[in-house]
């Protein structure tokens, strides 16, 4: 296995480890955060095992994993969101779970649902780049030492830079495979930097909480 | 090659997502930084605008204080001893109404020495002069005088280095103290220490009543105690209370 796959499993399992440990300081979106970090690294293991074992196409998990991960990052924005822009994205959490079965129903199991993917990013940028901008940017603390803030950033960069790889994957897929697997390093490397944003959030979020438990 | 030129859009697609999300997360870096320093810079001077508020409400008041003061001595004081040569004159002519009048010549006594006690507390000009523990000592006096508690004062005989500004607040807020104590505590011991050889600490305990202190600041009814807290972060004194119901009150006043 290369480095950089290592590393992403690395990170994840700190991010992990820091959510299990501070889970009794955590508030729910953060709580829901390390559930999501916890299905991801065993939808990634599950995968690259079946990958490596019996050699069979992994894609239906990441297709069943792309809508419970739309679900969980959803619910944690719409959390962390203003209540006025909450209706909006309930109705379109909604319609890209219509889009996903639909999806499901013409492209079968075995095919990346890359056009439903690329809409999941669309929402998922929009939603935490709202969340960024309301709650985070305007705060009095410093920016880079708010857990939300590294939250945001490291979910915006994950599914703003992944768009050009996920949107044209079926069709490098089919016309070059080994270029495609070569290409998947940019979504092991964002998955490094989005990861240890995370971790560093659980961690920032730990600490403050611990620090305002201390102040009362 | 078609598939290659593909690679390179993704790839070239990727970074430059990748820059202009660094460019924006930089931007909002620099602008949240001004906004923050912004909120200091009107949180500091507000706290500055509200120091020079109740510096001058504190001057005011002591000003208002002084003139009462002044009335108290110059002119109660003096009707009250008129009163009381008319009376002793009375008291000569008829030995009767001498022994008659006795118990109100006490009263008169007790009354003009109460006046003039509580004129002297009210004007601060003598904190200049005597200094806080003069001033304390003289306070203890006057409310022993009244014979509602027992007043305990100890005093390690060096006397705080402040200026006639903090001396006034830290006066005051004693004075608030002991004016709380005799109004709801129902003690029957008050015990002032004032040390100042190890830096400035000046303790009030009393053995009434106690109260529950976060129900009374969060209840907004303390305005007493709320008032010490504005006043000992004026005079950058360190406040604290301690109190417990049904086992008195601690307030200690020290150098913060």
């Amino acid at each position: 296995m290369p480095i950089h796959q290592y590393l992403s499993f690395i990170v994840k399992i700190i991010a992990i480890l820091l959510g299990i440990i501070y889970w009794n300081k955590f508030s729910t979106p953060y709580k829901l955060l390390t559930i999501q970090c916890c299905i991801v690294f065993l939808v990634e293991a599950w995968g690259k095992y079946l990958n490596a074992t019996t050699g069979q196409n992994n894609v239906i998990i990441f297709n069943g994993y792309s809508l419970i991960e739309l679900w969980l990052l959803g619910y944690i924005g719409l959390e962390l969101i203003s209540i006025k822009f909450k209706k909006f994205f309930v109705y379109a959490l909604v319609l890209l779970t219509i889009f996903w079965i639909y999806s499901y129903s013409v492209y079968g199991p075995e095919q990346f649902f890359n056009w439903y993917f690329v809409l999941q990013c669309f929402f998922l940028l929009i939603l935490y780049t709202i969340v960024l901008i309301t709650k985070a940017m305007f705060n009095r603390k410093v920016l880079w030492k708010q857990p939300l803030f590294l939250l945001c950033v490291s979910l915006i960069l994950y599914y703003a830079c992944t768009i050009p790889l996920f949107g044209t994957i079926n069709y490098l897929v089919q016309s070059n495979m080994k270029m495609a697997a070569r290409l998947f390093y940019i979504s092991h490397a964002i998955n490094i930097l989005r990861y240890t944003l995370v971790a560093l959030a659980f961690y920032l979020y730990a600490r403050q909480a611990k620090r305002a438990y201390v102040q009362q | 090659m078609f598939s290659n030129d593909i690679v390179l859009t993704v790839i070239v697609t990727t970074l430059l997502i990748l820059l202009l999300i660094a460019g924006v997360i930089i931007t909002m870096v620099l602008a949240n930084r001004r906004h923050v320093q912004q909120e200091v810079k009107m949180a500091q001077m507000q706290v500055d605008y509200e120091k020079e508020l109740r510096t001058v409400e504190n001057e005011v008041q002591e000003q208002v204080l002084t003139n009462v003061a002044r009335e108290l001595h110059d002119n109660i004081g003096q009707l009250l001893t008129l009163v009381r040569i008319q009376l002793e004159q009375e008291k000569l002519d008829d030995e009767v109404l001498a022994k008659k009048l006795a118990p109100v010549d006490s009263t008169l006594t007790d009354t003009i020495e109460q006046v003039r006690l509580l004129s002297h507390n009210l004007n601060t000009e003598y904190l200049e002069s005597k200094g806080l523990a003069y001033a304390i000592e003289k306070e203890v006096n006057r409310l022993s005088g009244m014979k509602k508690f027992k007043v305990h004062w100890d005093y390690d005989g060096k006397e705080p280095g402040f200026d006639k500004g903090r001396r006034i607040l830290v006066f005051r807020m004693l004075q608030e103290v002991l004016n709380n104590a005799m109004k709801h505590a129902v003690a029957k011991n008050i015990y002032i220490t004032l040390n100042s050889t190890s830096g400035f600490r000046l303790e009030i305990r009393d053995d009434g009543r106690g109260f529950d202190k976060e129900k009374v600041f969060s209840d907004g009814k303390g305005s007493g105690l709320q008032n010490m807290v504005k006043r000992a972060k004026l005079a950058d004194i360190r406040f604290e209370v301690e109190s417990t119901p049904g086992k008195g009150s601690i307030f200690t006043f020290s150098e913060s």
